[in-house]
């Protein structure tokens, strides 16, 4: 799918309306990747004018911790990269094409120049990523919450441990 | 807003006053929310349930903003809005990477050994302590 289409149809991204998706399908660098390549390793720091965030196009990439322990796999329509390219702070996972990927690249330069000439689609981008970001915590609340009463299942096998 | 339900659901902005933070099992408020800070980012940006319940504390003036008012703001002032979420951003990552930190430290200590559950009251009270800067 191209890049206007994929976001049309990911949950993560239903609000944008037509003219948000062309200039979005304008703005974002479609690349292509080989299985194996590493698009963020844990604990870099984004340095200012590479770092990016990602939305996958086709295929699937593994999020896991730099000891190789598998976090969760994303998909077609799945953003990641999102969170240094807000705080400057270090990657906090490492994400890995499986096989043969498609992904939209936004970087920070050019999420810089879009706050600048189209205000309000960054404005409106930059909520769909804080929904994400928001639904991100809330899972990571519920871990802790079973964790606090006394249950590790939940925490251990989405370490990929077993219980 | 109480608990896993609907009701109340938004940012809230203390103004004046405070407000307690509760969460299902602990018997004492988890934070205290004092001015300038704020709740309910998270059920805000998802559009989920609150996750704790938050009473006032004493007698309180405070700022509620819905998911129509941040959609308002955003198309009139677009500008206003990047600044907001920017800053709802920042503390959202800020949460997610000191839990994330957290949960691998506990794991490692499950797994070398059952543990006693004081260690979770500090991780509860991070993650619903609010727009707490510190």
């Amino acid at each position: 799918m191209s890049i206007r289409e994929t976001l049309a149809t990911s949950p993560h991204f239903q609000d944008l309306d037509a003219d948000e998706l062309d200039l979005l399908d304008r703005v974002m660098v479609e690349r292509k990747w080989p299985g194996g390549h590493v698009f963020l390793r844990e604990g870099d720091r984004a340095a200012s004018l590479t770092a990016a965030m990602y939305v996958i196009l086709e295929g699937e990439v593994l999020v896991s911790t730099g000891k190789g322990t598998e976090l969760g796999r994303l998909g077609p329509g799945d953003l990641f990269g999102h969170m240094s390219l807000l705080d400057h702070g270090p990657r906090g996972a490492a994400c890995t094409s499986v096989g043969r990927t498609r992904t939209a690249e936004l970087t920070r330069a050019t999420f810089d120049e879009l706050q600048r000439s189209h205000t309000a689609v960054a404005a409106r981008w930059k909520l769909l990523v804080a929904g994400q970001l928001a639904r991100d915590l809330r899972m990571l609340t519920g871990l802790v919450r079973s964790a606090a009463a006394g249950d590790s299942g939940p925490l251990r096998r989405r370490l990929g441990l077993a219980s | 807003m109480a608990e896993g339900q609907p009701h109340g659901r938004g940012l809230w902005f203390v103004h004046t006053g405070a407000l307690s933070v509760l969460v299902t099992g602990s018997p004492e408020p988890v934070a205290t929310i004092l001015p300038t800070h704020w709740v309910g980012e998270v059920s805000l940006l998802d559009a989920g349930p609150p996750s704790a319940t938050v009473v006032t504390a004493e007698p309180s003036v405070l700022l509620r903003l819905d998911a129509d008012a941040l959609e308002r703001v955003r198309q009139r002032r677009p500008d206003v809005a990047l600044a907001l979420l920017d800053t709802l951003s920042r503390e959202l990552v800020a949460r997610i990477r000191a839990t994330d930190l957290w949960l691998h430290k506990q794991l490692g200590e499950v797994e070398a050994e059952a543990e006693e559950p004081a260690w979770w009251e500090s991780a509860v009270e991070r993650l619903f302590g609010g727009g707490s800067k510190s």
